[in-house]
């Protein structure tokens, strides 16, 4: 038995309010916000929900239409007027002044909205207005009938879409994209850079969650959002404009950052803007963390990365590179300096091993992936010599071929132990690689290094694998063959297959507790770590998470910059309500990878330029170049604009969000 | 080259063309408001929707590129009532002041209104008030609430001219046209002339005449050499307006300057010279153009014989148009027999 009263959800209709429930299997919905709050009731775009008769559908519909009125865009008439009438109609039934026609009308244009408004803001929320005229008509009905007043309740809003809640930053992609289509590109970038400060490092190599959650991919391709980020961050550098960035004067509180790699630096970005004195910690000589020295320059070339970061410093931030804290500046440096809140944005800075006998013999031809990339980013001398094997199936395995190639190996192997299907490695990238002359060994993997008497690496043992049942992750489990193993020769091999935490500056006794894989550990989305008297320590990306992406880094320094803010004013630390709702919008996946679009297949995804493969193996000059105007045009012209609007009624002690007049 | 097949009319067309353009191509006229050839099609006045073969939601013809293959239909009592609920839906706002509309006679909206038969206002809004911000210009009124929001005339701003000094501000219901800010309009009157409706008319001169009033002068600009082509707006022998209606007629299709399209109230003028003077007795005095033309040859021919050709020089201006330019220079060398000829606008 369902717990909702009705339900038109994922197209199954449940209704138990005469006693019986119709319909079939439930559609689960989350019942409470991720903060805890209850929920009375729901309408978005596929449809509503109540669990609690305290909710009113009629009146949920009077403010999902009044958020339609705000929201519209304006540019359609079904959608830009319709929303209006609509919104009139069921607010006089709501007042006890509805007209026999109001329902007909709200049908009658929920249709249109549906089958005509030119967004998918209008079409998806033509269906919340549908169900309430197909299941709750009669209610309707009695409301006009009997002038009665509908009790007005206490809702959350949330303006979504499929791209912008798979982004772990929410970008506003249709608007950033829609601005694009319209020739407006640095009132894009300025949109983008909201919630991103890097624009021009994640357009070039983010691993975009956005395109995998791309409405258009389901007709002909998705929307080419990555690089679209990159022409208007192009734009903006090759015509020398000056960025659209506020002037704060830092005239609040002081604040540490440690580690400017993107999390560091996407926290110092919203604290400074916010009026913070803040200070970041930088071992490295340069700012970009593992975007600098584990992204290869043919991918991100090093002086975008420094731009962004100059711009972040032009906001006022102090950044001390070449100091390490731990070893140039201490723990107590920073929890008794003055600072009254610190950011721990360590990354996971340390390659991990092969856990294959051999490793630690090795004198010669053997590097883990993160300190092989880091030592040529940084133009120390690394080890070159004929051949190199790399194990790993990831983008770290991919940069180390891609990058032993240009340092001068002539053969390069990369050594994977499932197949090319379930390579975590973006499929782009292993096009590239492949074109460069890659090879590629799947279903082996390394059993032990073999040396020579002095320690050099003179091949490394494989053993073959088969794919047996699927593990946790839904992949495959690799199971080796017995008795398969032989060596391959080579001169070289890099371990790719991970990263690990250093947390090696933190005191013994420092209240930040991590887990036995050295991640920190933090109160969920407050990003909280410890309060060492009095002073707040915050942490949030790959040290909090393990290894992930630069998206989900700035994300996590965002997230971390406004929960510092509301410590530092309100003494305490809760989530802030629109990250709330950015989950609960998680739940319900906006995106479904089987929905039948209705729109025809006639358009394709632009193509990135490549600069030809002779050429760009000869050093580290920029692989990929960016989209000409007629082509980011184009190719945003394709986008659905799907934006999606929720409604939620939350408990009345929740801290609701007043829609009313 | 793909195949369409519209309304069972089967065509040829080149790949990347829309289904408006396929449509054109078969013969077969699709309603349009915000659509202009001339623009970048947005698809946002929904007028424009067909059925699509295959496809579950009709499109908009004018921004969906037609595939090979595609079967389109582009006529149907529900496509007609989807159509007139647009119609209506517009007639919300737009108020029916069409009696006192400049635009009346010659307005899209007015012409659709009329071919779908929307005769009364089926939706409704609560009454509101609203104070627009116009975007002034010495020679463009602006009537926001007749406004359809097309979107034809911000395109035409920064997709024509290049300016972008207008956009949409604000959203949904409430949105409106205004100024971009630190955005200097030119006051070319480019979204006067794509406007749809009586949003955006021309406030040079205070005679109004319905349009069929006035007889249409096609000719072409005197301000500079480009030939731009224009219409004069001729009512009892007097100028009252420039207008542009072919935008497909080089070299200018439909677009012109502040000058071409706003400077012409000097023809009107009572100080303009309608006929040559001559200076007889230290005085300027009307006189036929033979008596002109004659005495400037003769002063010329004394010149010339007493002092030689180049003792003459020409200059010529960008105004006249190149092949005026053509035969002075040809005049000069092969007549008057001197190299002495310039133009203003050679350096």
């Amino acid at each position: 038995m369902a717990d909702r009263i009705f339900s038109s959800w994922g197209g199954q209709v449940l209704d138990s309010r005469q006693g019986t429930a119709k319909g079939a299997d439930d559609v689960p919905i989350p019942r409470s916000l991720p903060s805890g709050t209850p929920l009375l009731g729901l309408m978005g775009w596929d449809g509503l929900a109540v669990w609690d008769g305290r909710a009113n559908p009629i009146d949920m519909a009077r403010a999902y239409a009044e958020g339609l009125v705000r929201y519209s865009c304006g540019q359609c008439v079904p959608c830009r007027v319709g929303s209006k009438v609509i919104f009139d109609a069921l607010s006089r039934v709501c007042e006890g002044r509805g007209e026999p026609g109001d329902v007909a009308t709200v049908e009658r244009l929920a249709e249109r909205l549906r089958n005509q408004a030119m967004c998918d803001l209008g079409r998806s929320c033509g269906k919340a207005f549908s169900d309430l005229v197909t299941h709750f008509r009669a209610e309707l009905d009695e409301a006009i009938g009997k002038k009665a007043k509908v009790p007005r309740g206490e809702y959350r809003l949330k303006v979504t879409a499929p791209c912008k809640s798979a982004c772990p930053a929410h970008l506003d992609i249709p608007t950033y994209v829609e601005l694009i289509k319209k020739g407006r590109f640095e009132d894009s970038l300025e949109v983008i850079r909201q919630d991103n400060c890097l624009p021009g490092t994640v357009g070039r190599v983010c691993v975009r969650p956005c395109e995998f959650n791309c409405r258009r991919q389901n007709v002909d391709g998705p929307v080419q959002i990555k690089y679209l980020k990159r022409f208007v961050a192009d734009y903006e550098l090759d015509r020398n404009r000056p960025p659209r960035l506020p002037k704060p004067t830092p005239d609040k509180e002081k604040v540490a950052i440690v580690g400017a790699g993107p999390a560091g630096l996407s926290c110092a970005y919203y604290l400074a803007q916010l009026g913070y004195d803040v200070t970041v910690f930088e071992a490295l000589p340069e700012p970009g963390g593992m975007a600098a020295v584990g992204i290869p320059d043919y991918r991100l070339p090093r002086w975008i990365l420094r731009r962004e970061a100059d711009l972040i410093a032009d906001l006022g931030v102090t950044v001390r590179y070449n100091t390490e804290v731990g070893r140039d500046v201490t723990w107590d440096d920073l929890v008794k300096g003055g600072f009254k809140a610190v950011f721990l944005a360590v990354g996971a800075r340390l390659g991990t091993g092969l856990r294959a006998p051999g490793e630690e013999d090795a004198k010669e031809g053997f590097m883990r992936g993160a300190d092989f990339l880091r030592d040529v980013a940084l133009g120390k001398p690394v080890f070159v010599g004929k051949r190199l094997v790399v194990v790993g199936g990831g983008n770290v395995a991919i940069d180390c071929v891609r990058t032993g190639l240009r340092v001068g190996y002539e053969k390069v192997t990369l050594v994977y132990r499932r197949t090319e299907a379930e390579m975590p490695a973006d499929k782009v990238e292993i096009a590239d690689a492949k074109a460069e002359g890659i090879e590629f060994l799947f279903l082996h993997n390394p059993t032990r290094l073999v040396l020579d008497e002095s320690g050099k690496v003179k091949g490394v043992e494989l053993i073959k694998m088969e794919l047996g049942e699927p593990d946790e992750s839904g992949r495959r489990r690799p199971v080796p063959i017995e008795g398969s193993e032989f060596v391959l020769e080579t001169d070289a091999v890099i371990p790719a297959i991970g990263q690990a935490i250093d947390l090696g500056f933190l005191p013994e006794d420092a209240p930040v507790k991590a887990d036995r894989r050295n991640q920190i550990q933090v109160e969920g989305l407050n990003k909280l770590a410890a309060v060492v008297d009095g002073v707040g320590v915050f942490s949030a990306g790959d040290c909090v998470t393990g290894p992930l992406t630069l998206i989900a880094g700035l994300a996590g320094g965002k997230e971390a910059a406004f929960q510092i803010d509301r410590f530092l004013r309100e003494e305490r630390t809760e989530p802030l309500e629109e990250w709330v709702m950015n989950e609960y919008v998680a739940q319900l996946k906006p995106y479904d990878p089987a929905e039948d679009v209705g729109v025809p297949a006639t358009t394709e995804p632009a193509h990135i330029h490549h600069v030809p493969v002779e050429e760009r193996i000869q050093d580290f000059r920029e692989a990929e170049i960016g989209f000409t105007h007629e082509e980011a045009i184009a190719d945003a012209s394709r986008c659905l604009r799907c934006y999606r609007l929720l409604l939620v009624a939350p408990e009345p002690e929740g801290r609701g969000l007043e829609t009313g007049n | 080259m793909i195949n369409v097949t519209i309304d069972g009319v089967r065509v040829e067309v080149p790949k990347g063309a829309t289904i408006l353009e396929a449509a054109q191509e078969a013969g077969i006229r699709i309603p349009t408001l915000c659509y202009l050839k001339k623009l970048s099609p947005i698809g946002s006045c929904r007028m424009c929707v067909v059925e699509v073969e295959g496809c579950t939601k009709p499109v908009t013809a004018c921004d969906t590129p037609a595939g090979d293959g595609m079967v389109v239909t582009t006529d149907s009592e529900e496509l007609r009532e989807m159509r007139r609920d647009v119609l209506r839906l517009l007639l919300v706002r737009h108020p029916l002041d069409c009696p006192v509309c400049d635009k009346g006679g010659e307005c899209d909206l007015q012409d659709l209104v009329y071919e779908f038969g929307v005769t009364a206002e089926s939706y409704r809004t609560e009454p509101f008030e609203r104070d627009v911000p116009r975007y002034v210009s010495p020679f463009i009124r602006q009537w926001p609430d007749r406004c359809v929001l097309c979107g034809r005339c911000v395109r035409a701003c920064k997709e024509v001219k290049g300016v972008g000094c207008i956009q949409i501000v604000d959203n949904g219901f409430y949105s409106y046209i205004g100024p971009v800010p630190g955005v200097e309009c030119i006051s070319c009157g480019e979204c006067l002339s794509v406007c749809p409706v009586g949003a955006l008319t021309d406030s040079v001169h205070p005679t109004k005449a319905r349009i069929w009033q006035a007889e249409r002068v096609p000719t072409t600009c005197g301000y500079c050499g480009v030939g731009c082509q224009l219409e004069l707006n001729v009512l009892n022998g007097e100028v009252i307006r420039v207008t542009t209606t072919d935008f497909d007629r080089a070299p200018n299709f439909g677009s012109l300057c502040v000058k071409g399209r706003f400077g012409w109230e000097f023809v009107n003028h009572p100080d303009r010279l309608e006929k040559p003077l001559v200076r007889k007795d230290g005085e300027l005095k009307e006189a036929t153009w033979d008596e002109a033309l004659g005495l400037v040859a003769r002063k010329l021919q004394e010149i010339k014989d007493e002092h030689g050709a180049d003792a003459v020089g020409g200059l010529s201006s960008a105004r006249c148009t190149n092949e005026e330019n053509y035969l002075f220079q040809k005049f000069m060398r092969a007549v008057i027999g001197t190299n002495n000829v310039d133009h203003c606008a050679r350096l």
